[in-house]
């Protein structure tokens, strides 16, 4: 069984709402790259990552890919699917290998219908990732790259809760929508200002107030709404001032 | 295919690209430093125009010289003169900064080197401030 407290929202649930879930919910170790839920498609299963980072990209027609949220372990991927058939907005991938509790939409659904704590949950779960998109929809669009790519590996950072995250340029440049030669130019300069270290598709985070002084505002409006909506979300540290 | 590297130099030290990309000819080289140099710079042109990308081949030889400030989209409807006008002063800015950080490293070099003497390595500072 998956130790709930390891995922935010599992932990936000009551003991009876937890206990409708509890016999229908698998741990499933997911690689980089598993697609959780395809866009456009019925949401067969609701994830709730306990390790890793999941983005939701939005897929253009011709194959673009944007990143319009970031989700780990305070949050969930399908979760709105618990209200109504819905199909997926976006295309959930694992970015960050990890652990995720699965529970079969249909289960959830029925939980769902039971609970009303549960729906309020679902709303207020969903409020904090509209708000994620849409400051991230205005970031991607008036931000520059160098900022982004700080906020996103602040992000990162704080839905895994490691130190050190398995990232190849390659991922982060598709997720960024820039060229990989962008990313690692700019992650160099990153890495000469001392905030951070590239190894072998591993990048570690050496000053995380730096860091959060290169990011964009963004970071920090995501997270505090996150906060707000999500009591019990809390992540890593906000360095103060100076790294 | 041939490997081109694209070595940033942004007023400072400057960034090798170590890892290079596999492209079918210059022209294509070209297009790509381009697209990397916008978006180096999209939403942060002032501070970036004086940016340049130099692109070299495997031998290190450098084939060409891309200036930010040559495809800035912000200054494309200046007229042509006031653009190139502009170009001289971001070059001029670009080697003002890349020698005023070189005078910098100099200054900390000798001050490391007058440490290391009076055996007190530890004054010796890296980046002004993180102790080496």
């Amino acid at each position: 069984m998956p130790d709930r407290t390891e995922n935010r929202l599992l932990a936000a649930l009551s003991p009876s709402d937890y206990a409708l879930l509890l016999p229908y919910l698998r741990t499933t170790f997911f690689p980089r790259g598993a697609i959780l839920q395809e866009q456009e498609a019925p949401v067969a299963n609701v994830y709730f990552p306990i390790g890793g980072m999941v983005s939701l990209v939005c897929v253009m027609q011709q194959g673009q890919c944007v990143e319009t949220a970031v989700v780990g372990r305070e949050g969930a991927v399908g979760v709105f699917a618990g209200l109504g058939p819905w199909n997926a907005f976006t295309r959930a991938i694992v970015q960050i290998p990890g652990s995720v509790a699965v529970v079969p939409t249909p289960h959830f659904q029925a939980a769902a219908h039971q609970s009303a704590r549960l729906r309020e949950l679902i709303l207020k779960y969903k409020e904090s990732l509209l708000a994620q998109v849409q400051q991230t929809a205005a970031c991607n669009a008036v931000h520059p790259l160098e900022a982004r790519l700080a906020r996103w590996l602040l992000q990162a950072l704080d839905r895994t809760g490691a130190c050190e995250l398995p990232l190849t340029q390659d991922a982060i440049a598709q997720m960024l929508g820039a060229r990989r030669t962008t990313v690692t130019l700019i992650a160099c300069r990153l890495q000469e200002a001392g905030l951070i270290r590239y190894r072998r598709g591993r990048i570690a985070i050496l000053d995380r107030g730096g860091l959060e002084q290169a990011a964009c505002e963004c970071y920090r409006t995501i997270r505090r709404r996150t906060e707000a909506v999500i009591p019990s979300f809390e992540m890593g540290r906000v360095a103060e001032g100076t790294g | 295919m041939p490997r081109y590297y694209f070595h940033l130099r942004d007023g400072s030290g400057g960034i090798v690209d170590q890892d290079g990309v596999e492209l079918r000819e210059d022209a294509e080289a070209l297009e790509h430093a381009t697209v990397v140099a916008r978006e180096l710079m999209h939403q942060a042109e002032a501070r970036t125009r004086h940016w340049q990308l130099d692109v070299a081949d495997g031998t290190a030889q450098v084939l060409f010289r891309l200036p930010f400030v040559a495809v800035d989209e912000t200054i494309k409807h200046l007229p042509e003169r006031i653009r190139s006008q502009f170009a001289r002063l971001c070059a001029r800015k670009r080697e003002l900064a890349e020698m005023v950080h070189q005078a910098r490293l100099t200054v900390q070099q000798s001050q490391a080197l007058v440490a290391r003497a009076r055996g007190k390595p530890y004054l010796a500072t890296h980046r002004f401030g993180q102790c080496l």
